[in-house]
């Protein structure tokens, strides 16, 4: 269960070109929820995940997770308990350690001590039944370097990565957002499925409004920092590209500004 | 022969050397110039404790002084915020006072002292003098890669070479980046100076100014290694091609000695030339791309 109450950060505060990124939000997500978040440029999604995964502090307000305040602990450490993933496909893995050195990597922040031998039999065999699935043929190039795959087969690696010791919490910032449309749909079905099978509770920044209204159980808009929209269960069942964009229209009396938004749907 | 035998023999014993600068310069990616006052204390170290009768202790001192001067540095990197490449210059600066201080002067004589190679070599005929320093020099060489070869297959290993690799994606996997650089920094000066001990016990002497220009001398160990191997190749094997690499480098310099090519004091432009056009090799091919001046070796982001 994540609780975010009161979160502040201004930057640049003091100058003329001051930027309320985040305005005293506050929302709460039960466990194993998986909400979609929308919204313009700037509306401060971004800046919501650097505030839950520690990049920066923020000014007022606090994080608490399971309980636990975190809203003061450095970034590796929360690292522990949150997983991201980021839309450059580049950032997720260590391009000149193999396929399985990057999975043991992961692999070992919870199950192995320091000095134990970071893949043995064991490992490689277990890294292979995971990436079988992805149907990539990864399985069969376990020692390959990494910077020499695609970056839909990176990310596909760097989303078992972050949920193969499943996360308390998992942070998706536009993950898909640079993959070719057929590589985009297979990492999204992906991501469906894992988050579904370990009941993860999922945060996804998406420009996709179709998707957005179709994965996960509830979606959010922000806007200037703050939530100008909270749409689940059966209202949200009932919505569609065209119903949002109008809602988005009454709620903050502007059109959607989002240069990469996609706006069809059908 | 005899200057084969000598250069294989100083290439070993500088391969610990190149085994450090392999470490900060291609696993942890950090220029670092701390390897000139590194190998420096290691001399010092070693050298007044061989000198007071404890040459074993003198070479395993020598490897934690190493392992402190990188800790130095690799604190003013992460908490003091201090680019790399000035952090390393501030140790080794500093370090000239302390390796003078340990050493009492800017040099001492090691000639009549017991070195750690002494009993062993007592025990044999004169003849077998180098096959015993050979020997010695063998162990300790192939002791180190194997260790290193061993550490960077466990866990934390694999973070460090991780941290080299992408340091935003170990922080993000729960790693503290700031303690597997500061590890590394130290294994990677603690070697350094071990290479400085040995020697000063080798050449029966210890120098305050032997360190001087050793970054240069370690970065052509490793890049001539590269070559023999063709390109960048994985850990172990570079490894390996480190210490292959301060042996050709070693030999390269006799073989142009011998035949008169050059003399000794135009060595350092020597390596310094060498290094210099091979660091410079992707961007000749980037900017040329129908050159063919190595195979493979290109680095995929």
């Amino acid at each position: 269960m994540l609780e975010i109450t009161g979160l502040q950060k201004t930057f640049l505060k003091g100058t003329p070109n001051e930027h309320h990124a985040l305005q005293n939000l506050s929302l709460t997500l039960p466990d194993g929820q998986f909400v979609t978040i929308i919204g313009s440029n700037g509306a401060g999604k971004s800046t919501l995940f650097n505030a839950i995964a520690g990049s920066f502090s923020c000014d007022a307000g606090q994080i608490v997770l399971d309980g636990r305040n975190i809203t003061r602990m450095p970034e590796y450490r929360r690292a522990r308990t949150i997983s991201r993933i980021f839309q450059n496909p580049l950032m997720g893995t260590a391009p000149n350690l193999t396929i399985e050195e990057n999975l043991a990597l992961s692999y070992a922040r919870s199950t192995k001590k320091l000095f134990s031998r970071a893949v043995t039999r064991k490992d490689t065999d277990y890294f292979r039944s995971l990436l079988a699935p992805l149907g990539m043929g990864l399985e069969d190039r376990m020692k390959t370097r990494i910077g020499l795959l695609s970056g839909g087969q990176r990310q596909a690696v760097t989303l078992l990565m972050c949920t193969m010791v499943p996360p308390r919490l998992l942070l998706l910032d536009e993950h898909t957002a640079a993959l070719d449309p057929v590589t985009a749909e297979k990492i999204l079905k992906l991501t469906a499925k894992i988050v579904a099978e370990h009941r993860i509770t999922t945060m996804m920044i998406t420009h996709n409004i179709k998707d957005a209204l179709q994965l996960g159980d509830r979606t959010i808009m922000l806007e200037q920092g703050r939530i100008v929209l909270d749409l689940s269960g059966e209202q949200r069942a009932q919505m569609d590209v065209a119903g949002l964009l109008q809602l988005y229209r009454r709620e903050s009396g502007k059109e959607l500004d989002n240069d990469r938004m996609l706006l069809t749907g059908e | 022969m005899g200057f084969l035998t000598d250069s294989i023999l100083l290439g070993l014993q500088y391969a610990m050397l190149a085994l450090g600068v392999y470490i900060t310069f291609r696993v942890l990616n950090i220029p670092d110039l701390t390897v000139d006052g590194s190998f420096t204390f290691g001399i010092a170290v070693s050298g007044a404790l061989t000198a007071a009768g404890h040459p074993v202790l003198g070479l395993l001192l020598a490897i934690a002084a190493g392992a402190g001067a990188g800790l130095i540095t690799g604190f003013l990197q992460t908490f003091a915020g201090i680019h790399p490449i000035v952090a390393g210059i501030l140790t080794m600066t500093g370090l000239y006072t302390i390796n003078i201080t340990v050493l009492g002067g800017p040099n001492i004589s090691l000639i009549d002292s017991d070195k750690f190679f002494t009993a062993a070599q007592g025990l044999l005929p004169y003849e077998y003098r180098t096959v015993v320093r050979m020997a010695f020099a063998l162990l300790i060489v192939a002791v180190a890669v194997l260790l290193l070869a061993l550490f960077f297959k466990t866990s934390y290993g694999l973070s460090i070479r991780a941290t080299g690799d992408n340091e935003d994606m170990v922080r993000a996997s729960s790693i503290n980046t700031t303690a597997t650089k500061l590890t590394a920094l130290a294994i990677a000066n603690g070697l350094v100076a071990l290479s400085g001990g040995v020697i000063a016990q080798f050449q029966g002497f210890a120098d305050i100014n032997s360190g001087s220009g050793l970054i240069v001398v370690g970065l052509a160990s490793v890049i001539i290694g590269e070559v023999l191997f063709g390109g960048r190749r994985p850990l172990t094997v570079g490894l390996i091609s480190a210490v292959v690499g301060s042996v050709a480098y070693r030999l390269i310099i006799a073989l142009a000695l011998q035949i008169n090519i050059l003399n000794a004091n135009s060595l350092k432009l020597i390596s310094a030339v060498i290094v210099g056009i091979t660091l410079a090799v992707p961007a000749i091919q980037k900017k040329f791309p129908n050159l063919k001046l190595r195979r493979g070796g290109q680095k995929n982001a």
